[in-house]
């Protein structure tokens, strides 16, 4: 199986946005930095809806391509976010991924997004679900 | 003409305590605004994605906004594809439609994306320019539902469509408001002095 910690390269723009990935043990967490340029409402200086979508999406590829042992990540079918609050720019967002069912063609992925806010409790930010295409692509 | 300025620096705008005597910014003037061309880099200029995706506001309609943007090799979506990512084109996808749900309102109020689907029916490729397209379907109360569809340059069929559910949270509207401000302050410089 594909070292974690190496996964996140396998993704140009998740290694352009900074976001990292650690093990916790019951499974992989990609951690998105809080930064300025990630600003998307500047009125109440939140994350960009998007960007979190961007999150989730890298989470789901390569939790899936670390779990089915595959050389490259996944490709997106569909992807449905559901907001539930929003993300303030001060704190950053953690993300992991769990696959639910896989199939020989398409694998169905959920994903959640964390916010440790001031008590340092885990906010539940926006969750995912996802139909990925795996292709002939698992690593021989 | 005297209007309530909202200022934007590095990413954060503070507003100007707005004088309810001055004149209340209005929905038609917010449209008039982002059609003018020359106005629409004080919305891009607001957000730092915005800036950092270099988004364009190409065409403001009745019921939708157009957008578009250069996917770059660092929004490429997996090592050694040309691909771009999900993540810059539900970004404009989201910008856009809210933007479109701004201007479909009778009155200015904050809003917030509840739920935003997307389908991908090709990956699309960078360095070629993404252009995005929104309808806003239905007001149904406080709930907003919108559709959107992306394409790329040299093909008119879409690599993805979208459709968002968006809530109005009935706030005082200050996104609306700040973008149109900049776009006055751009428009009358010398008044925003006398506020």
């Amino acid at each position: 199986m594909m070292d974690y910690r190496s996964l996140v390269k396998k993704i140009p723009y998740a290694q352009s946005h900074g976001i990292v990935c650690r093990d916790e043990g019951d499974g992989i967490q990609f951690i998105l930095k809080a930064d300025e340029r990630f600003i998307g409402n500047p009125m109440i200086r939140t994350f960009h809806g998007g960007v979190i979508n961007g999150l989730l999406g890298c989470s789901m590829r390569l939790t899936t391509m670390h779990v089915q042992n595959l050389e490259c990540p996944p490709e997106l079918i569909s992807i449905t976010t559901t907001y539930l609050r929003s993300a303030k720019i001060e704190n950053d967002l953690i993300s992991s991924a769990k696959v639910n069912r896989t199939g020989r063609r398409v694998v169905s992925v959920s994903a959640n997004v964390w916010q440790r806010r001031d008590s340092d409790e885990l906010i539940l930010v926006a969750q995912a679900t996802a139909s990925l295409k795996i292709l002939e692509n698992k690593v021989a | 003409m005297k209007y309530i300025s909202y200022e934007a620096q590095n990413g954060s705008a503070k507003a100007d305590l707005p004088n309810m005597t001055l004149k209340k910014p209005d929905r038609n003037e917010f449209r008039e605004y982002l059609s003018r061309p020359e106005f629409r880099d004080n919305y891009v200029g607001l957000s730092g994605v915005h800036s950092e995706l270099g988004i364009k506001i190409t065409d403001v309609g009745e019921d939708g906004v157009t957008m578009s943007f250069l996917p770059t090799v660092s929004m490429a979506g997996s090592d050694g594809s040309n691909s771009c990512d999900l993540g810059p084109v539900a970004t404009v996808m989201d910008s856009a439609m809210g933007m479109s749900v701004m201007l479909s309102l009778e009155e200015f109020s904050s809003i917030a994306t509840l739920e935003l689907r997307t389908d991908w029916i090709e990956n699309p490729r960078a360095n070629c320019e993404i252009s995005v397209r929104t309808k806003v379907d239905n007001v149904v109360e406080d709930l907003v539902f919108v559709q959107a569809e992306a394409w790329q340059e040299g093909s008119e069929a879409p690599f993805c469509r979208g459709t968002a559910r968006f809530m109005l949270t009935r706030g005082v509207g200050d996104l609306s408001k700040a973008i149109m401000g900049a776009a006055k302050a751009q428009e009358f410089p010398d008044e925003r002095g006398s506020l």
